[in-house]
């Protein structure tokens, strides 16, 4: 409803500059542009989920390597994960716990070694178990991290209309990425594609986001494909068997639960 | 003859027409010609090093590597680091270039009380004084760096650069070079590696053959000139050979053959040899013309006399080179194919072109034909001092040539074999000079890769790997190695506090398969592909050497292979390979391709000079000298420790080419003198006196032709221009004493048998 009001003075802003000799252009863009990428973020997400994960992994010369995992989330900030696949890392688990003001905690459980083992979090532009996907794009993005602006505010994807808006990092060297562009649905508010371009600017990997399934209120890709462009290197995340909502215990994401 | 000689002059507008359009043709091809010293290039495509080689690079990436050091008397300093990740990021961008590994691209893997880390090991320039002293520290934990991406004693930065599988060695050398330039301390930079060696030579190439080709130009004009004496005489021969050069290179672009450095000496090697024929042609005609025969006539006999003379010695040419083909090496195959083919369109042209041409021409005023048979000059009193002497210590000279033949024999197995083409360049040069400092400061530049396969993530597979791994390092020359079995010890040694007791492999496959996931959880997907590949089957130990000469070099691989193969087993099969294997293999193809195409050329010489005599002793007889002047050149060569090359490979070929024409000619005259008169020491005499000035003459111009070769930038091509002026010195001096000696003490019965077609 906001949103609604929102579009309404925009248009009657839009049509009092028409009528104006210098028309600042972006200035309405602009708004619009974060608008829709808080309404993104914004979007009702589950407090818990569980899933089966298939992470493919596929080579500039099309080798794949495939792991099988079962994901525990709690909201964005509290992940387990425990390998099924292959048998040699069968029962590695990993957790993530992000804080708000201190460094995130990461362990792995190695259990042919007995040992839980802390994972910088010096990591987080570092990609993802060798996927695609630094620890960052995995987990929440702040969206105060860039400024946005509306490139197209009407355009198609996929035989979808589309808003096309780019992020500019605030600082580079932060984020890990200078630029991104994002191709998000009118209809679902959901990006579809998203560029991420390294600190020098040239454009190092696309995300496609495809598979939406409305499990009750919400709405979730469950096939997630990540390109790096400057290597050749790709990543299939494919999410089945998902489960939301069901008050998993919270000790589900404890350093004693990792190793048991 | 006649018939073919009397079609060409009367349709000669059309020969010309015809042979200027072919001409114009292979011009339009020219251009396209390409460059190409690589060491895979040089071996046949089916060759099993050259399959592994290539399935190796397909699945790690190009292992060959550009190495620059940086020179800095204080490395450790705000300044020199920031250089140094200022020229990373300069050589990154060079296109062609995959990756550049330096100080400030290197990972760091930290054990910590808690875990593991792995970072970059220098991401920025150190801002502070204590940032400089933290990455001394961090440099001084792990032991990988020292010799890779730092020198030992900490005097040199090293960055070694990958390129791209399908890069271009010349423009990304020229491209690292004008980088380097730009360096405000140019000077402290040297770059060495394999695709540097090969843009050097491929720019060196194209420095000789504009700098040899005027050169041997201005000998053919200037000995033309005082042969003839006329501008047709010098003219005609010189038109021969350059359209022969035109259209040999035109071929070569045409069949997208690529030139490698044996062939800068093509065009020299075609008008020393061709411009023969052409002169044999013009010779003829003033001969017929001084006996007051018509133009038309002059020129229908002159062919039909010396016309069989030229294309009996160009066949044998031809075939001496042709013999080259039976090499395994496609750098010498395609050289000796189109010196043949060179040789051929020289003959081809000097039967048709030439008599065309001089059919369209005026008769010239003033005739000087070559050998007037008059004159009793120097030489021909030396000759015939020559016959005599040579007649009366028969037994002597052959028993000379004998014990001279055993005496190069013992000679011949201290022949060395050289194939690693660094050294075709003098040691003062620049790229020689840079791969020293390479040599001494980091591992070498060139590498040698063991290709592995088997369960990667096998602890016992992973510890015979660090064996293999333990041994090359403890030889000579060998700089350091890598393999995966490395990140997993240093993996294992991270996850146990840095203890460097730890520095080994775990003990169960999911151990291994859990400390890699580890590293994984914080490293790069791209961090292992140089040495294992996706699914843990197939791995590579790459093993750094130097610049070492192939004794060295074949010694080395040698001991790795063996030892690598005790190793290997049901779980863990291994193949040597890498640029360094190719020279080595090189080496041996080198030599048995030197082997196969003598016997060849000499067998098809034997079987040319039988059916021209019709008589197998003749046949024999002819070869004799070729015997002795080769068995000579190799002994040379080996108590001189002269190395056969790819250049100096080529002798055998052109001497036996080249030379059985003075065993033709000799035996030829020999045989019509003995026929005529009957007398055996008359017959020596004679032909010694008249085949021996015209044997003389040949001898002195293909060697001045040679002697252009000298003035190569390659240190092989200068050896071979002077070996092939002593094999044209043996070859003529052996036809001229042994084949006298052996006719008239033997007397051979072809001699005496009547036949009129030679």
């Amino acid at each position: 409803m906001r949103y609604f009001m929102k579009n309404i003075v925009l248009l009657v802003l839009a049509l009092l500059y028409a009528w104006m000799p210098y028309k600042p252009v972006t200035f309405g863009a602009e708004n619009s542009a974060r608008e829709v990428i808080e309404r993104v973020e914004n979007a009702p997400r589950p407090a818990d989920q569980q899933l089966t994960m298939t992470m493919t992994l596929v080579n500039s010369q099309g080798q794949t390597l495939t792991r099988t995992l079962e994901v525990k989330k709690q909201g964005d900030d509290k992940s387990y994960l425990l390998f099924v696949d292959p048998p040699d890392v069968k029962n590695t688990a990993f957790l993530n716990i992000s804080h708000e003001l201190r460094d995130d905690e990461m362990y792995l459980y190695l259990p042919a070694l007995n040992r839980i083992r802390r994972i910088a979090s010096s990591s987080k532009h570092k990609n993802f178990m060798g996927s695609d996907f630094t620890y960052d794009d995995m987990g929440d993005r702040d969206i105060d991290d860039y400024t946005y602006r509306m490139v197209e505010s009407s355009t198609r994807f996929r035989d979808q209309e589309v808003y096309l808006i780019e992020g500019s990092a605030k600082d580079p060297n932060q984020t890990g990425y200078s630029k991104l562009r994002f191709w998000i649905r009118k209809d679902i508010y959901q990006p579809v594609k998203i560029e991420f371009f390294d600190r020098h600017g040239d454009l190092e990997k696309v995300q496609t986001n495809a598979g939406f399934k409305r499990i009750g209120e919400y709405l979730l890709a469950t096939r997630i494909e990540m390109q790096n462009v400057q290597t050749g290197h790709k990543t299939i995340l494919e999410l089945q068997d998902i489960q939301v909502d069901q008050h998993l215990p919270e000790m589900t994401w404890t350093r004693r639960n990792l190793a048991r | 003859m006649k018939m073919f000689t009397e079609f060409v002059t009367r349709y000669r507008k059309t020969v010309i027409l015809l042979i200027l359009i072919l001409t114009g043709f292979f011009i339009y091809q020219m251009p396209q010609i390409t460059i190409d010293n690589s060491i895979n290039n040089m071996l046949p495509a089916d060759h099993p090093a050259r399959e592994t080689f290539d399935k190796v690079s397909d699945t790690f990436g190009n292992s060959d590597i550009l190495v620059v050091a940086m020179h800095a008397d204080s490395l450790f300093s705000r300044s020199a680091l920031t250089q140094v990740c200022e020229l990373t990021r300069a050589l990154e961008s060079v296109p062609g270039v995959r990756e550049v590994r330096s100080l400030s691209t290197a990972r760091y893997m930290r054990g910590t009380d808690w875990g593991m880390e792995v970072e970059d090991l220098m991401p920025e320039p150190p801002a502070t004084r204590q940032a400089v002293e933290d990455l001394r520290f961090k440099v001084g934990q792990n032991g990988i760096y020292e010799g890779t991406i730092i020198s030992e004693d900490r005097s040199y930065a090293g960055f070694v650069l990958r390129l791209t599988k399908d890069a271009d060695d010349e423009s990304v050398y020229k491209e690292v070079q004008t980088t380097l330039d730009r360096q405000p301390n140019a000077t402290e930079l040297s770059v060495a590696g394999s695709p540097a060696v090969n843009a050097i030579m491929a720019d060196s190439m194209k420095h000789d053959l504009t700098r040899l080709l005027p050169f041997v130009l201005i000998l053919v004009l200037v000995s033309l000139y005082f042969s003839f004496r006329s501008l047709q005489g010098v003219l005609l021969p010189l038109l021969t050979v350059l359209v022969s050069v035109i259209w040999t290179l035109g071929l070569m672009a045409l069949l997208s053959i690529p030139m490698a450095m044996v062939s800068t000496i093509l065009p020299v090697l075609l008008i020393a040899i061709g411009s023969a024929y052409g002169i044999h042609a013009i010779n003829g005609y003033y001969e017929s013309l001084l006996r007051r025969l018509s133009q038309r006539k002059a020129i229908v006999e002159a062919m039909d006399h010396v016309g069989k003379a030229i294309l009996m010695a160009g066949l044998t040419t031809v075939v001496g080179f042709g013999a080259l083909a039976l090499s395994s090496v496609s750098q010498i195959r395609s050289f000796g194919l189109f010196t043949a083919f060179g040789v051929a369109v020289a003959l081809l042209l000097s039967v048709t072109f030439v008599p065309a041409i001089l059919a369209l021409l005026k008769v010239p005023d003033r005739i000087d034909p070559v050998d007037g048979e008059t004159s009793h000059s120097l030489l021909d009193r030396v000759l015939i001092k020559l016959a005599t002497v040579n007649l009366r210590y028969k037994k002597g000279v052959i028993l000379a040539g004998i014990a001279l033949f055993f005496f190069s024999g013992i000679g011949i197995p201290r022949l060395a074999v050289e194939t690693n083409t660094l050294r075709f360049f003098p040691a003062h040069s620049n790229i020689r000079q840079a791969t020293e400092v390479i040599n001494d400061h980091f591992g070498g530049s060139e590498n040698l890769s063991l290709y592995l396969r088997g369960d990667m993530k096998d602890p016992e597979v992973l510890r015979r790997m660090l064996r293999i791994q333990a041994y090359a390092d403890s030889l000579e020359h060998v700089g350091f190695s890598i393999s995966i079995a490395d990140y997993v010890a240093e993996i294992n040694k991270a996850l146990n506090g840095n203890d460097p007791a730890f520095r080994r492999i775990p003990d169960s496959r999911e151990a291994v398969a859990q400390e890699i996931l580890l590293y994984t959880m914080s490293g790069d997907p791209g961090d292992f592909e140089q040495v294992v590949d996706y699914d843990f089957r197939r791995a590579n130990i790459s093993i750094r050497i130097e610049s070492v000469n192939s004794r060295e070099l074949d010694i080395l691989v040698d001991q790795i292979e063996q030892y690598a193969r005790s190793q290997a087993g049901e779980t863990l099969q291994v193949d040597v390979t890498g640029s360094s294997y190719l020279f080595k293999v090189l080496t041996d193809l080198l030599v048995h391709g030197q082997i196969y195409s003598l016997i060849a050329s000499l067998g098809l010489v034997w079987l040319i000079v039988t059916i021209l005599f019709r008589s197998v002793t003749a046949g024999g007889f002819s070869i004799i000298p070729l015997t002795l002047t080769i068995a000579l050149n190799f002994g040379l060569m080996g108590w001189l420790q002269i190395p056969l090359d790819t250049a100096t490979t080529m002798l055998a070929s052109m001497a036996i080419g080249i030379g059985v024409d003075y065993s033709i000619h000799f035996l030829s005259r020999y045989r019509r003198e003995v026929q005529h008169t009957g007398d055996h020491s008359r017959a020596a005499v004679t032909t010694t006196h008249t085949s021996g000035k015209a044997i003389f003459f040949n001898a002195i111009a293909v060697t001045s032709g040679f002697v252009v070769l000298l003035f190569s930038t390659f240190r092989p091509i200068q050896t071979l221009g002077l070996l092939t002026a002593f094999t044209m010195v043996t070859a003529s001096l052996g036809a001229l004493t042994i084949l006298p000696a052996l006719l008239s003490g033997l007397k051979p019965k072809f001699l005496s048998r009547n036949h009129q077609n030679t």
